[in-house]
């Protein structure tokens, strides 16, 4: 019985990644309880607040979608609307083409929109330089590697591996000291916000009663890509608009809690506009990309409550299945239980329907998402899914047992047989893969049946 | 059919879901003022007063031409936002709640001041310190705008935090009556 992709790629992990990846979640996971409950009095109610805002906002997408873009038009943002990522990338390199020469830097900030639609790629094949500015993805990007959490892109990374790769780019002499690794980097990349002539970033609200475009971190790398060059381009999902600007504080609360553990992030911007005529620096061009992608069709599903998730990480940071396998074991850019669930419901069961395995359906995520997404209850219903599209297979003692459980002929002369199974010494089929780390229950008693047909 | 049109017809129309009443937020004991300054530090930022300017003397200085001149004697001007040493702005509002800072954008002020050089000092009326964000996004104006709580950071490298990767690596808030 071949495993699981995700846990074939975890069983090859060295024990380095494995400690990197257990270490950074749990911390993550530590902080976000003691930040959420100084922030709010009831974490639990604020979670219920969100969640009812976003279910708002997904049932009356299509007029805030609109009315967003006639806000954002009324200051000067030109808003782009893309049905893919084939058409969102189009879009993209067309803007850069008729503002940039060939070979032009992008600087660009942290963006899981990007990361989703491969911008990286199609910016290079139509003769532009990506220049990624966030620290984790900068490294991600110079190791052709790929980002392995939401927030925290090189969490399978640790400093000796880093030390290394700057060694390789010349960023400077030999260190492996976090501080010194991290001015090499932004020495490094200060000339790429000078010398930039578009900025690329992604959006993390976006309010429709005003038209503003709100984006959070805390290295000032964003701030750099959205402010310097001449021309800003924000990518966002359909799903992250907002309805009103007083519901900032609370998203913003959560996500820095559920994030980072932390009670703000450092930056809070929000663009409003490009660069007015009375205002000395800014951008003369914002562009927004409205990107569906295939959001707009999970709103219809049963896995339309997976599009209130504001990218925090933190189900990531408490599974159990991510914190032994990595986020790369999942295959797509989105990992962990938000991964499971997103990676499915955007590309189809067959692609990634196997991804609902990854999960013991614990239920950590449901408890620690900040908008309440009932991923357990998900992940269930894409196992069934999968299970009949044929792409995800029990094993086979599993798949003996599901035909006895549901014939109760079967189930009879199993039952029968079983003190005979008992006796017999042959190494017990359950006793590899699932059963491997299990002890199994000793039969006690009588049979169910036979105590339900006697009684009394 | 364009691309706006198909993802709208898609998406189609509402079923009369209702919009809940925003968070209230937190309500704040005590002075603002101490709070803020509580917070302030241990985001890693630091209240100063105007002597700690002294320490300063040499400095190039990128300055927002907003900020009031008596602030800036003996430190060198400069008009190269990228080389200066120290960006100097006024800040609208602060935040008690979280010792943060609202700035914006607006003639005379640049983004960059607060950003680009290595050390950022924000100019502050003791009376525009507010108690919580949801107080000051009600006041948040008609342009772009910038939060600000503390320096920039990054734990990208093992979780240690490293200031100053990007923006500012020191925060300084000077308080004017």
């Amino acid at each position: 019985m071949p495993r699981p992709p995700v846990e074939a790629f975890a069983r090859k992990l060295a024990q380095s990644t494995t400690d990197s990846v257990r270490r950074a979640t749990t911390g993550a996971s530590n902080a976000r309880v003691a930040t959420l409950d100084r922030t709010f009095k009831d974490p639990g109610s604020a979670r219920h607040h969100a969640a009812a805002i976003k279910d708002y906002v997904l049932d009356h997408l299509g007029e805030l979608l609109q009315q967003l873009e006639a806000n954002c038009t009324s200051h000067g943002i030109r808003v782009h609307w893309a049905v893919d990522s084939a058409s969102a990338n189009e879009i993209i390199v067309g803007i850069c083409r008729s503002a940039a020469p060939d070979g032009a830097i992008v600087a660009k900030a942290k963006s899981m929109a990007t990361e989703e639609i491969h911008l990286n790629h199609h910016l290079e094949a139509a003769g532009f330089t990506p220049v990624e500015t966030d620290l984790g993805e900068f490294i991600v990007q110079i190791d052709h590697d790929t980002p392995s959490h939401i927030v925290a892109p090189i969490i399978h990374k640790n400093r000796f591996d880093i030390a290394k790769s700057f060694e390789r780019e010349k960023l400077g002499p030999y260190t492996e000291v976090p501080e010194e690794l991290a001015m090499q980097a932004r020495g490094h990349l200060r000339e790429s916000f000078k010398s930039a002539t578009i900025g690329v970033s992604g959006v993390n609200f976006a309010v429709a009663e005003t038209g503003r475009l709100v984006i959070v971190e805390n290295e000032g790398n964003n701030r750099l890509s959205t402010t310097a060059p001449r021309i800003h381009i924000a990518v966002m999902g359909i799903e992250k608009v907002l309805p009103r600007e007083a519901d900032l504080p609370l998203f913003l609360r959560l996500i820095a809690g559920s994030a980072t553990g932390q009670r703000a992030t450092t930056y809070m911007h929000g663009v409003l506009a490009p660069r007015r005529s009375d205002e000395p620096d800014g951008p003369d061009e914002v562009h927004l990309v409205l990107l569906d992608n295939g959001r707009s069709a999970v709103l219809h599903g049963d896995y339309r409550e997976i599009l209130r998730c504001i990218r925090c990480g933190a189900c990531q940071n408490t599974c159990p299945v991510y914190r032994q396998t990595s986020g790369h074991a999942y295959g797509h850019v989105y990992s962990g239980p938000i991964g499971a669930v997103l990676a499915p419901a955007l590309e189809g069961i067959t692609a990634m329907g196997h991804l609902a395995k990854s999960s013991s359906l614990c239920g950590a995520c449901e408890e620690v998402c900040p908008v309440q997404i009932p991923i357990p209850r998900m992940l269930l219903q894409l196992r069934d899914e999968a299970f009949r599209a044929g792409v995800a297979r029990d094993s086979a003692p599993w798949s003996v047992y599901a035909f006895g459980a549901t014939h109760p002929s079967t189930w009879r002369a199993g039952l029968k047989m079983l003190p005979l199974a008992e006796a017999t010494p042959v190494p017990h089929p359950l006793k590899s893969g699932w059963g491997e780390f299990r002890e199994l229950p000793h039969r006690r008693g009588r049979h169910f049946r036979a105590w339900w047909a006697d009684r009394p | 059919m364009s691309d706006r049109e198909r993802i709208l017809s898609v998406i189609g129309g509402s079923t009369g879901v209702a919009l809940p009443s925003p968070w209230p937020g937190p309500s704040l004991e005590g002075a603002l003022e101490n709070r803020f300054e509580s917070e302030l530090k241990t985001l890693g930022a630091e209240l100063v007063t105007a002597d700690r300017l002294k320490e300063l003397a040499g400095a190039s200085v990128f300055a927002d031409s907003d900020v009031p001149e008596p602030l800036l004697r003996g430190l060198v001007r400069t008009e190269d936002v990228w080389s200066a040493d120290l960006g100097i702005t006024l800040a609208d509002y602060g935040i008690a709640d979280t010792g943060s800072l609202l700035l914006t954008a607006g003639p005379g002020r640049n983004r960059l001041a607060s950003l680009a050089p290595p050390h950022h000092i924000a100019v502050l009326s003791r009376t525009r310190i507010l108690d919580t964000a949801e107080a000051a996004i009600e006041v948040l104006p008609s342009r772009t705008a910038v939060i600000v709580s503390g320096p920039s950071r990054t734990a990208d490298i093992e979780g240690v935090i490293v200031r100053g990767i990007h923006g500012p690596r020191r925060l300084w808030v000077l308080l004017t009556d």
